[in-house]
């Protein structure tokens, strides 16, 4: 936990907005990505900025420890749960990919030799084989392979146990290759 | 440790987080299972493509729209937002503005209430004199036009920020 988010935290508590915004500067593309991936692009922004607001509202509650990351994660994650029990919220499949931004940063170290020979999967086949992944395995596979958060952060966001978060990555990737060698065949 | 139970420890085993009981089990299977052996070259695969997948950046204004969103929240009104916005130590400059303005309504008010009602307005006089007394000191090393000036510096920050 970054010293200096806590002094942001602090003075947001007692209605210091710029300190706030700082936050959510900070933060923004991280719960938009989870957003982005967990609805679709209709419902993201909608629940990104649902989830800040319940971290404003909720500051009273948090502690230093997991930290502001994991915190804002879990919120993100549980706001998006929320949006999918909604009978108005539409399945993610044949949604439209028009207007999204790909931000051309990733979790893992730069290409290494066996990222290069995957170049030609682009990336936009890659997101939209994770979109369609079920709900489970996609949230684990968006926090530890494209935000890079641990599995131990990522069982604390996502409520669940270690042994889990194990057995849902190796499925979610293991789905993630098939339905990506699927789509390669079909082009 | 049978075929089922190792591909769950697949992408622990690729990311190198198993405990030590788990990675030798598992170590123990691939020798004997060259199904799961081979598997796991897959998931070494899948974890690279996984991790090849973009992210999505916010969009533009983001942050903007939920600000003003949390400011309605909070009941600040509009015409004052921007000054909600201002980080507390402009606050005080505010305070200082309004008590200069009420130092001055204030004493005119006295000025005049003397001019219209003569020795009926004391009592006026003597709150204005204490006002005066009492901010003078704060506020008369800043003119009124630089505390403008300043408020339009703030201004321009908070909607930078
Ligand atoms: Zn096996």
């Amino acid at each position: 936990m970054l010293q200096d988010e806590l002094i942001l935290i602090e003075k947001a508590r007692q209605g210091d907005a710029p300190a706030f915004e700082e936050l959510v500067i900070a933060y923004q593309d991280k719960v938009f990505n989870i957003c982005r991936y967990m609805l679709g692009p209709d419902d993201a922004e909608d629940a990104a900025q649902d989830s800040f607001v319940k971290a404003y509202k909720n500051l009273d509650r948090f502690t230093p420890s997991p930290g502001f990351s994991a915190w804002i994660t879990r919120i993100a994650i549980n706001t998006c749960l929320d949006y999918k029990r909604k009978p108005s919220h539409l399945p993610l499949a044949g949604k439209s990919q028009d207007g999204d931004e790909y931000e051309h940063e990733h979790a893992s170290p730069g290409p290494g030799p066996e990222a290069m020979l995957l170049s030609k999967q682009s990336a936009e086949e890659v997101a939209l084989a994770v979109g369609r992944l079920s709900d489970k395995l996609r949230a684990v596979l968006v926090l530890c392979d494209i935000e890079g958060l641990s599995y131990t952060e990522a069982a604390d966001a996502l409520g669940i146990s270690m042994g889990t978060i194990k057995s849902r990555l190796s499925r979610a990737r293991e789905e993630l290759r098939r339905l990506l060698g699927h789509t390669r065949e079909h082009i | 440790m049978n075929c089922k139970r190792a591909g769950e420890l697949f992408a622990g085993h690729v990311d190198g987080v198993l405990g030590e009981s788990e990675k030798e089990a598992l170590k123990a299977h691939l020798d004997s299972c060259r199904s799961c052996a081979a598997a796991v070259e897959g998931q070494r695969h899948a974890s690279v493509l996984a991790r090849s997948a973009p992210r999505f950046a916010a969009p533009k204004g983001f942050s903007t729209r939920l600000m003003r969103e949390i400011r309605e929240l909070d009941g600040a009104p509009g015409l004052f937002g921007w000054l909600w916005a201002m980080p507390p130590h402009m606050k005080l400059l505010e305070a200082a503005a309004i008590a200069l303005v009420v130092f001055m309504g204030v004493h005119s008010v006295g000025f005049l209430s003397e001019r219209i009602s003569g020795g009926q307005s004391m009592a006026v006089n003597g709150e204005a004199s204490l006002v005066a007394s009492m901010s003078a000191e704060y506020l008369d090393p800043v003119p009124p036009e630089s505390l403008a000036d300043m408020y339009l510096t703030a201004g321009e920050n908070g909607n930078e920020n």
